[in-house]
């Protein structure tokens, strides 16, 4: 039955991160409700598409880039990162080296990519294959507020692709933070972004999405 | 020999000829003890790191290249690949090359020879694909969208109006050069002329699967659709019955000649260097 006042979203959503962190295990999770231990690794990129019904009145399509983890691969990346309006960034708890890999993923993306109103696009972090029981940094949920903060992401997940955990929460989160960074262009114009050293303060995510 | 070997070479007979007429023999026979001598030499920790990383991830279906196989093929790959990255520093260890390597392992079932043929491939018949600036690969891209633009112009129309750029497409086809893309058989009859007659054959066998749906891409509206179209167009009895795909590749595409395609990379390179 077609609601007359349906809304329909069409948001690109873009998963980065070292190699071998999960990036193809978690889209297929998301999108398939299934786990095989024997991906391939990816080469260039590969889409899957997800459909949400976000409420009553909105529909949410997404459309997840897996994009290969491998350095040179990064530099077709610029055509990949094309329009896309939030990302996930990933690494494996197991492996501290793509954890340190994260700022460089970061940085790399908001250099490439802005949204309409200069912001950075929404991003959230996944600390994936949580069920590997090897933590190498989740001492405390406290540092890894202050890591998001600092580092500009909207929120961080411990995640795993293997036993199903939060990932469907960790898109919710995304796609809030998107709809709501659509619906605020006024924020564009507010003085503080042109101090960005200043944003701590201000480029709050909710809290909701940060692990208590 | 051309014609014996577009026929398609007898897979007991695939090794032997593939290592003649790649020059892959004389290299070997020439730098005798060289590759075992890489295999001993120190290594570069975060090549070794980048290449196990992808050692279960590689033909993970295949039984042979898990780790409990005997023979293990996955530590002959790991071998090779961990002795091409320290042979060729300039290219080091790029994904991509551990399932062109597993291949040519599982055809010469050996790991001296497996090294020479990448060799041949990375180092000589294929332009600069691995490197990582990946300008030849880049430049082929946009070779082949050329090529299309003159042979199948209403689907490089549709590509250009819905903004897909080729390399979104056929990226894996040219890294990968077709594994995992077409079935293994297919593959096989297309390395033997990518050994005998270069890189302009993989150019043939795009165009054919290009034009031969071209019908088929033309149905699609959107971007993603298009992407949907390029895996679709891999599939089918058009691939599967390989002895009449590859005098497809032959005929379909017309004349495709080394110098259209030296030219057409010159200006591509061009193009894609000033991009930037």
């Amino acid at each position: 039955m077609q609601k007359h006042n349906q809304k329909e979203h069409l948001y690109k959503l873009l998963v980065i991160g070292d190699l071998g962190v999960g990036k193809t295990s978690i889209i297929k999770r998301y999108v398939h409700q299934n786990f095989s231990p024997h991906y391939r690794a990816t080469i260039g990129v590969d889409f899957a598409l997800k459909v949400l019904s976000w409420d009553a009145e909105t529909v949410v399509r997404l459309q997840l880039w897996d994009i290969a983890g491998q350095e040179r691969f990064g530099n077709m990346t610029r055509v990949y990162y094309r329009e896309a309006m939030g990302a996930f960034i990933v690494f494996d708890v197991t492996r501290p080296a793509t954890f340190e890999a994260v700022t460089k993923w970061k940085e790399d993306l908001d250099s490439k990519l802005v949204l309409p109103n200069g912001k950075p696009v929404p991003t959230v972090l996944l600390a994936n294959k949580c069920d590997q029981g090897i933590d190498v940094l989740m001492n405390n949920g406290i540092k890894m507020d202050q890591f998001c903060k600092e580092n500009g992401f909207v929120g961080w997940f411990e995640t795993s692709a293997k036993e199903d955990i939060n990932i469907n929460e960790a898109s919710r989160c995304l796609v809030k933070h998107i709809i709501a960074s659509e619906s605020d262009p006024v924020q564009s114009i507010e003085p503080d972004i042109i101090k960005p050293h200043l944003n701590s303060s201000k480029a709050v995510s909710c809290s909701a999405c940060f692990k208590s | 020999v051309k014609r014996y070997i577009r026929k398609g070479i007898p897979n007991e007979h695939r090794a032997v000829i593939w290592m003649i007429v790649s020059g892959a023999q004389t290299n070997m026979e020439q730098n005798s003890g060289y590759y075992h001598r890489l295999l001993e030499g120190e290594k570069n920790d975060k090549l070794v790191e980048a290449i196990k990383t992808d050692m279960n991830r590689t033909f993970p279906d295949n039984v042979k290249f898990r780790k409990t196989a005997d023979p293990c093929l996955q530590h002959m790959l790991y071998n090779v690949l961990v002795a091409y990255g320290h042979h060729n520093k300039e290219v080091g260890y790029c994904q991509g090359m551990n399932f062109i390597a597993g291949y040519l392992i599982l055809i010469t079932k050996s790991e001296e020879e497996s090294f020479w043929l990448l060799d041949a491939l990375i180092g000589r018949i294929l332009p600069d694909y691995y490197s990582p600036a990946m300008l030849g690969l880049k430049t082929d891209q946009e070779v082949l969208g050329e090529l299309v633009k003159m042979k199948v112009p209403a689907v490089a129309e549709l590509m250009e109006r819905h903004g897909v750029m080729w390399t979104l497409v056929v990226s894996r086809w040219f890294i990968c050069l077709f594994i995992d893309i077409l079935p293994v058989e297919t593959v096989l009859r297309i390395w033997d002329c990518l050994f005998y007659e270069g890189s302009k054959i993989i150019f043939r066998v795009a165009l054919t699967l290009i034009k031969q749906h071209q019908a088929f891409i033309l149905e699609a509206t959107n971007f993603p659709d298009i992407c949907d179209k390029f895996k679709q167009i891999t599939k089918g009895t058009l691939v599967t019955e390989c002895h009449s795909f590859m005098q497809k590749i032959f005929r379909d595409p017309g004349s495709l000649s080394m110098a259209t395609i030296n030219k057409l990379r010159e200006t591509c390179r061009d193009k894609v260097l000033s991009q930037g």
